[in-house]
């Protein structure tokens, strides 16, 4: 009995989306794996799997955001701005108003905050298209970043290179002899997110939302405020993500994230969370973000034109799509038989 | 007689409202700027700087009317103006060929975005999104990011020249472009067809129309549109640049301007005329700006601004239309309901 529960359990774990996702990881880490060999360069060695996890604390938090919100059936095109506005916003306080680290951060992540209740209100109240509210908002929050940078620089807009000791340890120090402070913390942001969104009743309501908003509502969910609270969880979220990168250069830099505006999105996409919204988990958009990540990562190692990288993001943008649209048509293929 | 129905209805159009913020803002402007603002020089700039808004807007009007949005206008000019710079430099063609070439590209562009909106079904902003990253960076793949100077003495002479001495020929060219396609837009059934398309595509269907094949013939225009914005740009800077029309924003203040000038943004209403003056509204707020000496970085904020502003509007003025119909059905109900009775 037990032992055909386990085998049950089995089963369902290699039907999941997660197992796929799993062996589409192992099948591009062996591609690289080769490319590089023919290329006379070594792929599997410990410093790419570093530079891999490095790269992935910044796009990670992200993609929690942007993964939440498309699971809500919306999405965020601000995210990255509103993240290089936190981080400008780090720089700033620190350097130009003297104040200390830690109410720097709090003021930034209030700050994206108000940015996210804004995205919120022209979704959820004045019912935009959330691309084409948020897209708005991002040029809008750019702008502010603009004069943030000016603010710390007598003026000018410009990067603003500050020095402080805890921002310092933030993006570059390590605990546990050696392990990364960003992707401890990182890993602590998704576990607790994946628990809320798979496990709680207010993830229910979400996944539920993403799936019939209309449905949803005569349930009785509150549809607004749920949304509120993920358009507001998405720009914090790009807080903290714009807040480490600021942390890893010790620089408000007005370029942050500048190539990431789609980043989380196409990591959500790619990990199973459906564009129509209703389906998908944080563990796949983990996965996700690690492909993602070693794609580009990969690419460098085994010396692709750094150019071809914005060709390919736009492509795996469409790629991720594409397998979302032939796993619905699979599904919609099942439900009529 | 006939004058005074043109002038009512004029006056109870959309863009009527913006006439008048338009000729307000002028007046402002002019009397802030110290005389700055409406010197030849000053308003040739602007002229200039609208010719390729005016062009993508032919398109992409077209595109929001029929519900869908393209997103990869700006890429794709920049990639046309790139495989034109590029063939002229590198061969000895001449430029009408090289220019042909360019056109060819755009079409190729339009292919690939109809493809992924018509077959795989993707939305049309986010496919277009996608590929207006494709296109961006193919551009710098060309030259690793170089900008590539223009060599054709007869390609930028034409492109710059001046009727009567004084109008510049590219937006001459731009204005009559405008004027075909509303001619089409609002005189013949295809124009007819992209509005039922917009409205409702389920009763475009029943009726008939074939929504993916109006879907197609605009994503093309709208391509081919965007590669002679991309060449126009060229010929009034002298070279190709694989990012500056892109980080120009171009497709989003045309956007913005389109909705700001009366095109719903869910499909389905809207003219190019009205279009044009959202354009001109925001190219003289944006000209306001650089000549009142307000920082660039408001400019950037603006342009977010404007277009949240514009969505705004339109949402206020659906809202209203909805509650007429609703109370006019109503008052018809109640009506036949009293008739019965």
């Amino acid at each position: 009995m037990n032992n055909k529960g386990k085998g049950g359990k089995l089963k369902a774990f290699l039907h999941s989306k997660i197992f796929t996702l799993i062996c589409l990881y192992i099948g591009l880490v062996l591609i690289f794996t080769i490319w590089a060999a023919i290329k006379g360069a070594t792929f599997l060695k410990v410093s790419t799997f570093k530079n891999i996890l490095d790269s992935v604390t910044i796009t990670g938090f992200l993609t929690i955001g942007a993964g939440c919100l498309l699971i809500a059936g919306h999405l965020d095109l601000a995210q990255a701005s509103i993240g290089a506005f936190g981080g400008m916003l780090l720089a700033t306080a620190i350097k130009a108003w003297n104040l200390p680290w830690f109410l720097a951060i709090i003021l930034a992540l209030a700050l994206c905050a108000v940015f996210g209740y804004v995205n919120g209100i022209l979704v959820v109240k004045l019912h935009f298209p959330s691309f084409i509210g948020t897209l708005a908002m991002a040029s809008m929050v750019k702008g502010l970043m603009y004069l943030f940078a000016s603010f710390g620089n007598n003026g000018v807009a410009a990067n603003i290179n500050f020095k402080n000791d805890a921002i310092k340890f933030i993006g570059r120090g390590t605990i546990f002899g050696g392990f990364p402070f960003g992707v401890a913390v990182l890993i602590v942001f998704f576990i607790v997110f994946g628990l809320l969104m798979s496990k709680s009743a207010w993830g229910m309501k979400v996944t539920l939302l993403g799936g019939s908003p209309v449905a949803a509502t005569l349930a009785g969910i509150n549809a607004n405020s749920i949304m509120m609270i993920l358009f507001v969880l998405s720009a914090v979220l790009g807080g903290v993500g714009g807040i480490f990168s600021a942390a890893r250069l010790n620089q408000g830099s007005l370029l942050a994230l500048n190539t990431n505006q789609f980043t989380g999105l196409t990591a959500a996409i790619l990990g199973g969370i459906s564009f129509g919204g209703g389906v998908g988990n944080m563990g796949g958009a983990f996965i996700g973000l690690l492909i993602l990540n070693t794609f580009q990562i990969g690419m460098g190692i085994v010396g692709v034109n750094p150019f071809w990288v914005n060709v390919f993001s736009g492509v795996l943008l469409l790629v991720a799509l594409s397998f979302d649209f032939f796993a619905m048509l699979r599904q919609k293929k099942s439900l009529a038989h | 007689m006939k004058k005074q129905n043109v002038f009512s209805t004029f006056a109870k159009s959309k863009a009527f409202p913006l006439v008048i913020i338009l000729v307000v803002m002028t007046i402002i402007t002019s009397s802030l700027s110290k005389g700055v603002f409406l010197t030849p020089n000053n308003l040739l700039t602007i002229f200039y700087g609208l010719v390729i808004q005016v062009v993508f807007l032919c398109g992409l009007g077209m595109i929001l009317i029929s519900g869908n949005i393209d997103l990869s206008v700006g890429g794709q000019a920049s990639l046309c103006a790139m495989v034109f710079a590029w063939m002229c430099k590198n061969s000895s063609m001449g430029w009408v060929f090289a220019m042909l070439i360019a056109l060819c590209v755009a079409l190729c562009c339009g292919m690939i975005n109809t493809l992924l909106v018509n077959k795989l079904r993707f939305p049309s902003f986010i496919a277009t999104i996608g590929m207006s990253s494709v296109y961006r960076g193919l551009c710098s793949v060309m030259t690793k990011g170089e900008n590539i100077q223009i060599n054709r003495a007869s390609f930028l002479a034409i492109g710059n020249s001046k009727l009567f001495g004084f109008l510049p020929a590219g937006f001459i060219f731009a204005l009559v472009l405008l004027i075909i396609f509303q001619f089409m837009l609002s005189r013949t059934n295809f124009g007819r067809g992209i509005f039922m398309v917009g409205g409702n595509q389920q009763a475009a269907r029943l009726a008939g129309l074939n929504p993916d094949r109006v879907r197609m013939i605009l994503f093309l225009m709208s391509s081919c549109l965007a590669c002679i914005g991309g060449l126009l740009w060229c010929t009034s800077s002298k070279l190709a640049s694989p990012t500056a029309i892109i980080e120009g924003g171009y497709d989003m203040q045309v956007i913005s301007a389109a909705i700001l000038g009366g095109v719903a943004f869910t499909g389905g209403a809207g003219n190019l005329i009205g279009a044009l003056v959202g354009v001109l509204l925001l190219n003289i707020f944006k000209n306001m700006l650089i000549v009142l000496g307000i920082p660039t970085y408001w400019t950037v904020f603006a342009q977010g601004f404007v277009l949240a502003l514009a969505l705004t509007l339109d949402y206020f003025s659906t809202e209203r239309r909805r509650k007429a119909l609703l109370a006019a059905s109503a008052a018809a109900e109640a009506a036949e309901a009293a008739g019965g009775g």
